[in-house]
């Protein structure tokens, strides 16, 4: 098995997630479809109550392909500066909630979250690289 | 293929580096990053990255790859899909593929240039997703 990198980005605490959260960012979500493609459209992230998170996708044609449950992960991050980067990934099950916009309700069966701010060996001196 | 014509694509992929990558884990499951992409030339879209990350084993394991890029205003965008290639790039390549890159002034000189050098001694390597089909754009 190939070794994984150990260093990098750290995460985000879970006041600094629900803080990140609360902003509404932006991102994208992808759906693996009925055809067995992947495909991917923007999408913002609107709220997460418990294990839901609900984000608006920027496209109502494209929002069709949630119109089965199907595997998907959302992405959401922001970079106002190189240290403040931080940004969600949630995997899980998603379909459109039914309403005029097209948003998407993914029920989280893993989360994952990073942070520049610091980084996995808790190093002061180094700075975080992208990954 | 959406009516993105090439010209417009190329123009689009060039000039706009926010970028969200996906591919599928261990499990099949869709798995996506936050990336900046370096340029787009000859159909492929160049991100740099670990070597060793999670997502080179699973572009490894699989290398279909669908990609959301945006506008820093998230105003325009473009979805994309094909496959990818995972590879250490020769220092010629890297400085023709990191000369295309738009500077990024948020990011610091000592960043970029720790990602050059870790390119050049493989630490880093090239993701270049080669562009089949433009899924939608807005």
């Amino acid at each position: 098995m190939a070794e994984e990198r150990r260093g990098g980005p750290g995460s985000m605490s879970e006041a600094e997630l629900v803080a990140f959260l609360a902003a509404q960012p932006s991102g994208a979500i992808c759906v693996s479809g009925d055809d067995g493609r992947l495909l991917a459209m923007p999408a913002r992230i609107l709220n997460k109550d418990g294990d839901i998170v609900t984000a608006e996708v920027a496209d109502a044609e494209l929002a069709s392909a949630f119109d089965d449950e199907l595997s998907a992960c959302v992405v959401a991050d922001s970079f106002e500066t190189y240290e403040a980067i931080r940004g969600v990934i949630a995997q899980g099950p998603a379909v459109r909630v039914a309403g005029q916009r097209p948003v998407v309700a993914l029920t989280v069966a893993r989360v994952a979250t990073f942070s520049f701010a610091t980084d996995r060996r808790r190093s002061r001196s180094a700075q975080a690289e992208p990954d | 293929m959406t009516s993105f014509d090439e010209l417009a694509l190329t123009d689009f992929l060039r000039r706009n580096h926010r970028a969200f990558l996906f591919c599928r884990d261990a499990a099949g499951h869709p798995i996506g990053y936050a990336m900046r992409t370096l340029t787009y030339e000859s159909r492929g879209l160049y991100f740099a990255t670990y070597t060793k990350s999670a997502k080179v084993g699973h572009l490894r394991a699989d290398p279909e790859a669908a990609c959301v890029v945006k506008s820093e205003d998230g105003a325009s965008w473009a979805s994309v899909r094909g496959r990818v290639e995972i590879y250490r790039p020769c220092p010629t390549e890297i400085a023709r593929i990191l000369a295309r890159s738009s500077p990024e002034v948020r990011v610091p000189d000592s960043v970029a240039a720790k990602v050059r050098d870790r390119l050049l001694s493989g630490k880093r390597s090239f993701i270049r997703l080669d562009v089949e089909e433009v899924c939608a754009h807005g």
